[in-house]
């Protein structure tokens, strides 16, 4: 059965960050092109401009 | 150039990145080398400010392992006199500077392990990460919250057993009675008044000090809590009901503390005295704690994460380590409302001497052998027999009488100027917390 990332807040009570941004923090924190590269690849992830987010 | 996960809504996708993270090995260390000390320490770190004595908390430490407080005592008045003017002019007067020293005393660290299957399974499913990650976060975080505060509740209830807080009969008989929690709120609300007029007889030092209403902090059982509204209680204090629920902290009992967790936290402290059955017994009689915001001094000096891999037995260690002071400020004021408490009869002091001049107790045979030397002075205060010891021995010293500004004592160490001219000297001595004062003469010629 499906289930829903995006939605998908941590049990821990008053964590409010999603397992996806959990996921996404902890890929960019390991500063590993190659690894980021075969996730977009995938399709799995997108690069984001870091200008947009400011 | 940073990346965002793009979730489907579907369980492949979680399975996808799971086989990419998990494909080589250097990658999944670091995958969960990172998990561990970025994400989970940093949501572990702001979840440990969040806790119930969060308030206390001063700051973190970032350099050095100790807390030197300093307190300068006011100025002692003097009157107007021409005619001393010229013999006092250029005599010395110190400021009355108190120091304390708040160490580090508590060392600890949370371990846990991840297997194998554990580390795989996580990518089962979105909600299978989501568990994992947060029963890692949330086993630590937890554990940390409630050893802050036993540790907080075990300082602050051996500070009231070691007279490092004012005892004050709180007018109650632990009853449970609505009675009985009035009398304690009377009690309360005259001592937040008196907190706000400067005065040396609230806090462990002896030093003038004040509080001001906004700065007090409150600690009561939850059956004190529960026996009235909080808008009777607040306006107790003279506070608006919000602000008093922010100043108001409660405990289950002071009289209950988890002592196998306690002696776990201080195992490697030598400091560390549990509680007798005749402690918790008196404590079962403290019915709060009133005192100034900075009363407690907790500080955090380290806190971090550390993992390793075991590549024998495939699987995660990682500690979380933290270190910190938790301690309380002789100079600020704290009380202690007590059921039927009684203050011990004020004691007696004696002044034994030991004369630098003969390296004895025996006194010089010519008088100004003193000069130049030194005399140190040891008391003993008694009270009902028994002589005190600690903070109730604590003693301030004096000395009156000199006409040289070289002659002064510190600690009950008198040193005499070389070219002292008084013909006598007179040492007093102050038991801190009763203010009775013993005296001594020194002839000089």
């Amino acid at each position: 059965m499906p289930s829903k990332p995006s939605n998908d807040v941590l049990q821990a009570k008053d964590i409010d960050l999603t397992t996806v941004d959990i996921l996404t923090v902890t890929i960019n924190e390991m500063n590993n092109p190659s690894l980021e590269r075969e996730l977009v690849d995938a399709g799995l992830a997108e690069y984001v401009n870091e200008s947009e987010d400011n | 150039m940073p990346i965002a996960i793009k979730p489907r809504n579907d369980t492949q996708s979680i399975h996808e990145i799971g086989a990419i993270v998990n494909e080589y090995t250097p990658t999944r260390n670091a995958f969960w080398n990172t998990l561990l000390n970025r994400i989970a320490l940093t949501i572990v770190k702001s979840k440990d400010w969040d806790t119930d004595f969060r308030d206390f908390k001063k700051g973190e430490l970032t350099i050095g392992e100790s807390i030197e407080e300093i307190f300068v005592n006011l100025a002692r008045p003097h009157a107007f006199n021409p005619d001393v003017a010229e013999k006092e002019v250029f005599k010395r007067e110190y400021a009355d500077v108190r120091v304390a020293f708040h160490k580090l005393n508590y060392q600890i660290f949370y371990k846990n392990s991840i297997s194998e299957q554990e580390s795989r399974a996580a990518f089962v499913s979105w909600g299978a990460l989501s568990d994992f990650v947060s029963s890692i976060i949330q086993s630590m975080y937890t554990a940390l919250n409630y050893d802050y505060y036993c540790m907080v509740k075990y300082a602050i209830c051996r500070a009231v057993l070691n007279n490092g807080v004012t005892a004050v009969a709180s007018g109650s008989t632990g009853n449970g009675s609505e009675s009985d929690y009035k009398a304690i709120v009377t009690t309360a609300k005259a001592l937040a008044n008196k907190f706000a007029i400067m005065s040396p007889n609230y806090n462990q030092s002896g030093v003038y000090n004040a509080t001001r209403p906004s700065d007090l902090r409150i600690i009561m059982t939850a059956d004190m809590d529960a026996a009235f509204d909080v808008n009777v209680l607040a306006s107790a204090f003279n506070m608006d009901k919000a602000e008093f629920v922010g100043r108001r902290y409660l405990v289950d009992s002071f009289a209950q503390h988890d002592m196998a967790r306690l002696a776990q936290l201080f195992e490697n402290d030598e400091n560390y005295t549990p509680f007798t059955a005749a402690e918790l017994e008196t404590l079962a009689t403290l019915d709060c704690v009133m005192f100034d915001k900075d009363w407690t001094m907790i500080y955090d000096v380290l806190m971090e994460f550390e993992d390793i891999r075991n590549p024998q037995g495939l699987y995660y260690n990682y500690c979380l380590h933290k270190w910190g002071i938790i301690s309380v400020s002789p100079f600020e004021n704290a009380v202690a409302l007590i059921q039927g408490y009684t203050a011990p009869a004020a004691p007696t002091g004696t002044l034994a001497r030991f004369y630098g001049a003969t390296n004895s107790a025996t006194a010089p045979t010519n008088k100004k052998d003193n000069l130049g030397s030194w005399i140190e002075f040891t008391p003993t205060w008694t009270s009902g027999g028994a002589a005190l010891t600690g903070e109730d021995a604590a003693t301030t010293w004096a000395v009156s009488g000199n006409e040289n500004g070289g002659t002064r004592i510190t600690d009950g160490i008198l040193r005499i100027a070389s070219n002292e001219t008084a013909a006598s000297l007179t040492v007093t001595a102050t038991n801190v917390r009763f203010g009775t004062t013993v005296t001594a003469t020194v002839a000089l010629a």
